[in-house]
């Protein structure tokens, strides 16, 4: 006998993801979602970041890691409320790892929430979990080739960091190819070049940011 | 096989068998023989990790010795200027007729239980 299915494989995700999304709604909480590589930057660019709209917003940071705490503590230690979420293993975040964390946080105080999503150029980019927007990170080190390795990362990203831009003398990155790849992968997506350890180009960024978490105020 | 590729589809087909387990059961199915999913090439899954994530998941259980059937999808777009539909790759997406980067994407993105085949 036929059984006829037609259901998403990520429904259980997805149907949690809506539920966080009109949640976010509700509160009028702006939710990052940002993906990229170990390594390339994300807990940097999350502290330069904040440095930027704190004046202006109220942050949290959810971090997503496979195992320790380092990152959160990080954040801790500039005052900015942080949750910790271990995957034990998994290679992204779920909607419902965020749901466990949205406890701890006081929405109602927020305006920003910025989810360090777990160093992974492919499995955080299939799951939902109810953000605002998507951003992702490459950073110089990483190669210029990496639009055309992982396409699916730089297509559902809003906008794109290039960061560790200081180091492009040393790592002989072909910026133009880059920005071609992009641009054929995401038309629409912004590349902000920067440099967050030294804050280079972080106020453009931050611009872009705080236009959008504005509009849904 | 790259460990977090292969914990990506683990991760998915063990939705996969959670939803077919509980239709098969809903039906009064003793075994389930077909499972038909359809998969997007502008997605992360794999065609031969999902099978190998499935031949891990199933043993032991109501879906051991099934068939998996996979349709790929190719990525389709509409572009936003002139209207054309066309098929791409995964790395092209500006309109094949104009030439205009702005796009929208109508498939490709699917993962999907289509059907599955049982035994009463």
């Amino acid at each position: 006998m036929q059984i006829d299915l037609e259901q998403p494989i990520l429904a259980k995700n997805d149907a949690l993801a809506e539920e966080n999304r009109v949640l976010f709604a509700e509160k009028h909480v702006f939710v990052l979602n940002i993906l990229a590589s170990p390594g390339s930057g994300k807990t940097s660019t999350i502290l330069a970041t904040i440095e930027a709209l704190r004046d202006e917003f109220n942050i949290a940071v959810i971090e997503g890691d496979i195992a320790s705490s380092v990152d959160s503590e990080k954040i801790k230690a500039q005052g900015i409320a942080a949750v910790q979420i271990n995957t034990g293993g998994a290679c992204h975040l779920e909607s419902n790892m965020i749901r466990k964390a949205l406890d701890v946080l006081d929405l109602d105080a927020l305006d920003l929430i910025l989810l360090e999503n777990v160093g992974n150029l492919v499995c955080p980019t299939d799951f939902d979990l109810g953000e605002n927007s998507k951003v992702m990170i490459l950073s110089v080190p990483e190669g210029d080739d990496k639009p055309l390795k992982y396409p699916g990362i730089f297509q559902v990203a809003e906008a794109v960091i290039l960061n560790k831009v200081d180091t492009m003398p040393v790592f002989n990155f072909n910026e133009e190819a880059f920005t071609d790849a992009v641009r054929q992968l995401n038309p629409q997506a912004p590349i902000f070049r920067m440099a967050a350890t030294t804050g280079e180009g972080v106020e453009e960024w931050a611009n872009w940011l705080a236009e959008k978490i504005r509009a849904i105020q | 096989m790259h460990y977090t590729l292969l914990m990506h589809e683990l991760g998915l087909m063990t939705g996969v068998m959670s939803s077919v387990t509980e239709a098969a059961r809903n039906a009064g199915a003793v075994r389930v023989t077909d499972i038909t999913l359809s998969v997007g090439e502008m997605t992360e899954a794999i065609s031969d990790a999902l099978e190998f994530a499935f031949e891990v998941l199933s043993e032991g259980t109501i879906c051991e010795g099934a068939k998996l059937h996979i349709n790929t999808i190719r990525p389709k777009s509409r572009c936003q200027e002139c209207g054309a539909e066309y098929e791409h790759d995964r790395f092209h997406m500006t309109c094949a007729k104009c030439g205009n980067p702005f796009t929208e994407l109508i498939a490709g993105k699917e993962m999907q239980i289509d059907s599955i085949e049982v035994d009463l």
